[in-house]
């Protein structure tokens, strides 16, 4: 039976990189059974996330992230965000670039927004989507 | 040339079915598209246990991807930092790829 709709989930940067790592618990666990939770949710990741990692991983590993993101378990949207929906999360304070990320999520019309970056998990309040840690993610949504 | 010949095995099967699903799978046997009920039920399953198939093989490949990432980083100078330096380090890389996509159109205050 085919599942109807299902939520969109964006990971930030910080959860690939510490998750790839398998240094920090939360992360590595979500990281390493996203594959399970796709049956349940729609992971998408944004041009400015994969960037953000290509630019913290050596060269030698980068390809091998790119076949991660394209094995079809999230859905890889290359296109830069539309200037009026940055400018709205602009208005909202948050740090250069967080902006772009809220935004992407607000664009795919995510439900949650997976991050350990404190200032979206504390500063940034919208009812768009809410911002979990990938600890909060596992022990409340995905258990 | 040597032909070999493959015997299968054939299970027969009662099934019950909603009326409406009754109704629009005789439909397309009419229509020709399968040559009868029993064609159009064996072609269904196997398209499903195509998918069924694909999508395991999609979750492995996954698993295999970061198992080999993950061994690979353990051993490169990120794996040595602590997590505040990781993540001031992509704060930094944020900013400078904000500047470059959107830099010249938005300012940052």
């Amino acid at each position: 039976m085919k599942s109807t709709a299902k939520s969109i989930v964006i990971l930030d940067t910080n959860e690939f990189v510490f998750g790839l790592l398998g240094n920090q618990k939360y992360p590595a666990l979500l990281t390493r059974s996203l594959n399970e939770f796709h049956q349940n949710f729609n992971f998408r990741v944004s041009r400015q996330i994969v960037k953000e990692v290509l630019g913290n991983i050596p060269k030698d590993y980068q390809k091998k992230f790119f076949d991660l993101i394209n094995s079809g378990i999230i859905k890889y949207d290359d296109k830069p965000i539309d200037n009026n929906l940055l400018v709205k999360y602009q208005t909202y304070g948050l740090k250069k670039g967080d902006d772009v990320i809220a935004a992407f999520a607000d664009k795919v019309n995510a439900t949650i927004l997976i991050s350990e970056n404190r200032h979206f998990l504390k500063g940034l309040k919208t009812k768009r989507f809410k911002v979990l840690s990938a600890e909060q993610f596992l022990k409340e949504v995905a258990k | 040339m040597r032909i070999q010949v493959i015997f299968m095995e054939f299970k027969k099967v009662n099934i019950t079915l909603p009326m409406q699903l009754f109704e629009k799978s005789k439909h397309l046997v009419e229509q020709g598209l399968y040559s009868n009920f029993s064609d159009l039920i064996r072609s269904s399953l196997r398209k499903e246990l195509k998918e069924e198939h694909q999508s395991l093989s999609k979750e492995d490949e996954w698993k295999r991807l970061v198992n080999e990432l993950r061994a690979g980083l353990k051993n490169t100078e990120l794996a040595k930092m602590s997590k505040a330096e990781i993540l001031k380090r992509l704060r930094k890389t944020r900013e400078e790829i904000y500047d470059e996509e959107y830099g010249q159109v938005h300012s940052h205050s």
